[in-house]
């Protein structure tokens, strides 16, 4: 009944207000949903990959490199308690690629498997059921018959039967289209394709070698088969899928956590809006709760009903907001797909994974946030007296005072807090306190505001600028100064955000270019087409490398090889590269090391080993401690000799010599070549020269500024997401600023009539309203640089390094300020623009008549 | 029968009319044709397709009956192996190993089949040229070399397995004229057929995980040949019968799509002390008197014959011991292969056992 009478009625009358409101919640839950679901699916069409060949499968073992020898599946198979063990090599293959245009073409995942075993994917069958003709299994094992997705079939026009040209590595391969899985069918994610193993093995020149084996075993001898398994295959990973998809799960873990972080800002900015409306509603709604309270009503009765605003807010504004969400969602997933495959693992989504959890998360945080926010506002209107009645309206206000004398020490205290959490250790590689600290930094302002307002209001009123439409706005903000606080503070937090992200970004981005400079000292660099965010293959031999070190005007050549190992638990890249760089110009830079010459002297042979920062970070190691590494003859120890710069790998990277990776791994394969021109030698034309001498292998030749521009171009890739997500966050403030204003201008609806009535002119009103605005977004933007500020240090001190273990060298340029400073007043004008048109809408003689 | 390994090839997606390098042609079964014992029993990869076809009947010591199937095949991709090169990977296939084991539980009333699919890499499937040795995975038919040779066959799936010696009561049976079994009209429409019509086995079987000691009575067919049904023709009724009175009878019928029978199609009979009567399809006649239709692919199969041969002056019904003896695939072809028993008509009294195969009932056959 309370309700009915106080809240629907009232909405009814206000239906602009609530609209805004309810969209602000909208985006916010919107946004946290839509980045939530894209996490998810990244995920999701990972594990799909996993267990596409039998979802039966519970254990896989994993080669290191390269692979284990094909005949241990022969001593798999005789293991007690192994029902069936599926040989798998692992491969990607490059379509669509232009010539010359190494960046170009799609890449495929490929999975050879045993054609001929029961267990199958059904592709094979609906390969079949196409064409009512049988399964060619001569063509398929024998002539390099491939099965693709339908997408792909689609994308490159290919049909059953078809030939189909892709590169491996450097080389052009011609397969055989041999199935096209439904589009809907198997559920397999669209970039993966099946071959027979024997194609598989010479594709990737892996022929005696198996990527992994895939193991259906009973379940009661499941922990004595892995036992079994780790005894036969030194070196191998044996896996249950579960726990494989949990590693990729951790590894992108911190990037996935940024990501939900940033996207929960906008619900928190939308918070500030619902605090905001309901305080609105209260104030205006004054009259009535008195007289309530004189009619009986208790104080909990009002205090519940207000609430319930909060509530309906968020109920509908969360329903809503998933609706959008799933839309957002659809449109992202291909965004965040992008950074995750690019910095971690290659997979392809071609649907949204909607999860249970993501959405729960995102509706109760939606509700949740709503009703938190307005428990402030409403606890007011349950404290409000029934004498009050009598008062004044917007009389409340003036127990402002009272408040920011209690709420500004309170918000000193969290800042404080904010300054200890951040100076807290990760917990599990997860920067907790860091978040902590940035939402203290967020608070510790918001109770800040209203002293911010105040005082600016005093100093405006001592600056002496008179004028009657300044001065009705200077009347306005002392009268409600906490609800221009609100507003103030949910802009700020908005700017805050992007005054952030800006400076983390341009600190990052200076980083990486600098290093670049640093490391990248060799004249081109040769790489197979497609490298880009593929995983590495060594699909250049020896003999490629020393063609190339015979061409004319070559001075030297460097190679690299990496390979993923697992390390405690966590992947991590293992370089070998030669460490006589004739020039030296190639080098790593080294934060700190055993005395150079020794290191050089040390590396190539011995079991020395140089580890990344990251590597440093992520697994606690440090100078003269060792790295367990597997390897096909067991486990390794190598001796860390030196820590060097770098921002190429989140998991982290270290090296090792080249004699040494031969040594323990047996792979001469080579993924990049570095070359050396001799003097004066014109680099357009030794790059022809080294493409004529390796003809026809393909190959991606850049010199090391096309190199570096690249490497930069990954890195804005990456953070494109990040940006998109702050957009939406200062949309979200720029409603409230709506909110807040239209808000006063009803408010305030009888003063105006009476300014107007007096003689004030409707230009002199819209002025008011818009000198209110700038007030705010002037306010908005000096809070939100410092926001900025303490959140910037926070991402790039303590929240980067504590995921990813980037150092990062500080680089906020001045232009970010005063870019920030400009939109915001900017933005806080435009959102003042309609409700100013409205304020000078109002008549005098009709607002008195009312009266 | 040819056609048999290559329908059933076909319907496990094996085979198709392009399968192999034209460069490099199979042998075709072209009479005359001298056989050569006990090189014979062995592989001959020049041939494309190759089976050894066991059936029969088994009692155990406290009288549960059983019929059983295992079929190993060979399906040759190309007809030389690949050369071993470093660079040429080992699962590169020239043969395919698929092999078929069933059993049919007469006392019990119930009937399981598996199947599985080896290939010539890494040790999965082979069959010698050199001696009696067929592997498709731990399935096995091993023999020694002498003319009558004794045969061991091995096969396990969960908990079902027979484990089997076999003895050969007869000599070997050469069915056709001038060593070919014609199945078609074009000249190379054919193969080389011989068979053990009369096997003493004994051992064990095991049903669900249940070991019996078993023995009892076994036919064995041997085939190979290169040629493919014709177009024309849509499957075919394959018939051993083992007559109480040591006499054996082999019939097959090729059906055509047109409802007539294949006029090749022909049978043999094989007297107690092995002596071989052809008999061409004017010589017997099959009438099949009931149908069944299979639950699992909505086949319908004839179900119940009544036979008149040449030379057995007795009529005789075939009584399928089980309706639903079908090996069903719901990827590939599915098939009828299951014991009957033999009887009078006249007076109902069983004078022998048997084995039928029907082939193309449930759903067209794929080339």
């Amino acid at each position: 009944m309370l309700f009915r009478a106080l809240v629907l009625g009232y909405l009814r009358r206000n239906t602009l207000r609530a609209a805004i409101t309810l969209v602000a919640v909208m985006l916010g839950t919107a946004v946290a949903y839509a980045i939530n679901l894209a996490n998810a699916t990244s995920v999701a069409s990972f594990s799909r990959s996993v267990d596409v060949i039998a979802s039966r499968v519970n254990l896989q073992v994993f080669g290191i490199g390269s692979g284990f020898p094909e005949r241990s599946l022969l001593q798999v198979e005789r293991i007690a308690g192994v029902q069936n063990a599926s040989p798998v090599i692992e491969g990607e293959i490059v379509v669509g690629a232009r010539r010359g245009d190494g960046k170009s073409g799609e890449i495929l995942h490929v999975l050879g498997i045993d054609a001929t075993q029961a267990v199958l994917p059904s592709a094979f069958f609906s390969a079949q059921a196409h064409t009512n003709s049988p399964f060619d299994f001569n063509d398929f094992i024998n002539y390099n018959g491939i099965v693709v997705s339908f997408r792909i079939a689609h994308t490159y026009h290919l049909t059953l039967g078809s030939q189909m040209r892709a590169t491996v590595g450097p080389r052009d391969i011609v397969l055989r289209v041999m199935g096209i899985e439904p589009a809907h069918g198997v559920g397999v994610d669209s970039s993966v394709a099946f071959t027979d193993i024997a194609t598989a093995q010479q594709l990737f020149h892996k022929v005696g070698l198996l990527s992994r084996i895939d193991i259906i075993v009973s379940p009661l001898r499941l922990i004595a088969v892995q036992k079994e398994l780790a005894h036969l295959l030194p070196g191998a990973r044996v896996l249950t899928p579960k726990l494989r998809v949990d590693e990729i799960r951790r590894m992108l873990a911190s990037f996935q956590m940024n990501l939900a972080a940033l996207a929960d800002v906008a619900l928190l900015v939308g918070m500030y809006l619902i605090a905001n409306a309901v305080s609105i509603s209260v104030v205006q709604r004054r009259a009535q709760v008195a007289a309530l309270r004189a009619l009986g009503a208790s104080s909990q009765a009002i205090f519940g009903v207000f609430a319930a605003e909060g509530a309906l807010y968020g109920f509908v504004g969360a329903a809503l907001g998933l609706a959008l969400g799933a839309l957002l969602a659809n449109l992202s997933v291909g965004a965040v797909q992008q950074t995750v495959s690019t910095l971690y693992v290659g997979s392809h989504a071609d649907h949204v994974a909607y999860s249970w959890p993501a959405t729960i998360r995102a509706f109760v945080l939606g509700t949740g946030a709503a009703i938190l926010a307005a428990v402030l506002p409403a606890r007011e209107a349950a404290r409000t007296a029934a004498a009050f009645a009598l008062r004044a309206q917007g009389s409340y206000e003036r127990d402002a005072t009272r408040l920011v004398a209690r709420a500004t020490p309170a918000g000193l205290v969290v800042l404080l807090i904010a300054w200890g959490l951040a100076r807290l250790p990760a917990i599990d590689g997860m920067p907790l306190f860091g978040y902590g600290s940035g939402l203290a930094v967020i608070i510790g302002a918001t109770f800040c505001s209203p002293a911010l307002v105040l005082t600016a209001a005093w100093l405006l009123e001592k600056s002496g600028i008179r004028g009657p439409a300044f001065l009705t706005a200077l009347a306005f903000l002392r009268a409600s100064p906490r609800r221009y606080a609100t507003a103030v503070t949910s802009l700020a937090v908005a700017v805050g955000m992007a005054v952030a992200i800006a400076i983390l970004v341009a600190s990052f981005r200076t980083t990486v270019v600098e290093w670049t400079h640093d490391t990248l000292g060799a004249d081109l660099y040769m790489n197979t087409p497609g490298a880009a965010d593929a995983s590495s293959q060594g699909y250049f031999t020896p003999r490629d490398v020393s063609r190339v070190r015979l061409v004319k005007g070559v001075a030297a050549v460097d190679t690299f090889r990496g390979i993923d190992l697992v390390i405690d638990g966590r992947t991590a890249t293992l370089g070998s590269t030669n460490f006589s760089s004739p020039s030296g110009r190639n080098s790593l830079r080294f934060v700190a090391a055993i005395d150079l010459p020794t290191l050089a002297r040390t590396m190539h042979d011995q079991n020395n080993v140089v580890i990344s920062e990251p590597f440093a970070n992520n697994f606690g190691r440090s100078i003269g401690q060792f790295v367990t590494v597997p390897t096909l003859h067991g486990p390794a120890r190598l001796r860390i000799i030196g820590i060097y710069n770098d921002y190429s790998t989140a998991g982290g990277s270290f090296i090792v010599g080249h004699a040494t990776f031969m040594r323990l791994f047996d792979d001469s394969g080579v993924d990049s070549i570095a070359v050396y021109a001799q003097r004066d030698v014109a680099l357009a034309s030794l790059r022809t020269r080294i493409e004529r001498a390796i003809a026809p292998l393909r190959v991606d030749i850049n010199t090391n500024r096309e190199l570096r521009t690249f490497a930069i171009g990954i890195f804005d890739r990456t953070f494109a997401i990040t940006s998109a997500l702050y957009v939406i966050a200062l949309t979200v403030a720029m409603l409230g600023v709506i909110g807040t204003l239209f808000a006063l201008v009803t408010e305030k609806r009888i003063e105006i009539g009476l300014l107007r009535y007096l003689g004030m002119t409707r230009s002199q009103v819209r002025t008011s309203v818009l000198a209110q605005a700038a007030f705010v977004g002037v306010l908005a933007a000096a809070l939100g640089i410092f926001i900025g500020l303490a959140l910037g240090a926070l991402l790039v001190f303590v929240i980067n390094r504590q995921s990813f273990g980037w150092l990062i060298a500080w680089h906020a340029p001045f232009s970010i300020f005063i870019q920030a400073f400009g939109m915001t007043v900017a933005a806080a004008l435009l959102a003042a623009l309609y409700p100013s048109a409205v304020a000078s809408q109002i008549r005098g003689t009709e607002v008195l008549r009312v009266e | 029968m040819i056609q048999r390994i290559v329908r059933i090839a076909a319907g496990l997606a094996l085979l198709a009319t392009s399968v192999t390098d034209a460069s490099t042609p199979f042998m075709a079964a072209t009479a005359p044709y001298t056989f050569t014992f006990p090189r014979d029993y062995f592989a001959h990869d020049s041939y494309r397709t190759e089976w050894w076809y066991f059936t029969g009947h088994l009692r155990s010591h406290d009288g549960h009956r059983f019929g059983f199937e295992l079929t190993f095949f060979r399906a040759a991709l190309r007809p030389k192996p690949y050369r071993v090169t470093p660079d040429r990977s080992a699962w590169r296939t020239s043969q395919l190993y698929p092999a078929h084991f069933a059993i049919t539980d007469i006392t019990d009333q119930t009937f399981v089949h598996h199947e599985i699919l080896a290939r010539d890499a890494l040790g999965q499937g082979r069959a010698s040229q050199r001696r009696l040795d067929v592997h498709a995975f731990a399935w096995s038919l091993t023999g020694n070399a002498q003319r009558e040779p004794t045969m061991h066959l091995h096969a396990r799936d969960d908990g079902d397995a027979i484990d089997l010696t076999a003895l050969a009561k007869t000599p070997v049976a050469i069915h056709g004229r001038e060593g070919i079994s014609k199945k078609g009209s074009c000249a190379t429409c054919a193969s080389h057929y011989f068979s053990f019509p009369r096997l003493a086995v004994h051992g064990t079987l095991m049903r669900s995980g249940k070991r019996y000691v078993v023995d009892g009575l076994a036919w064995m067919d041997h085939e190979f040949g290169s040629d493919e049904l014709m177009p024309n023709q849509a499957g075919w009724d394959w018939f051993s019968i083992q007559l109480n009175d040591g006499r054996d009878i082999m019939l097959y019928r090729l059906r055509q799509k047109d409802g007539t029978t294949t006029p090749q199609s022909s049978g043999s009979i094989i007297s107690r002390v092995g002596a071989v009567t052809y008999l061409p399809l004017h010589a017997f006649s099959i009438r099949s008197t009931s149908s069944w239709l299979s639950p699992h692919t909505h086949g319908r199969y004839p179900s119940g014959w009544s036979l008149s041969v040449d030379g057995i002056p007795q009529p005789m019904s075939l009584v399928p011991e089980l309706l639903d003896q079908e090996l069903a695939d719901p990827s590939g072809t599915s098939y009828w292969e299951g014991a009957v028993a033999v009887r009078d008509p006249r007076t109902g009294r069983k004078i022998g056992v048997g084995y039928v195969e029907l082939t193309g009932y449930a759903g067209a056959l794929r080339f």
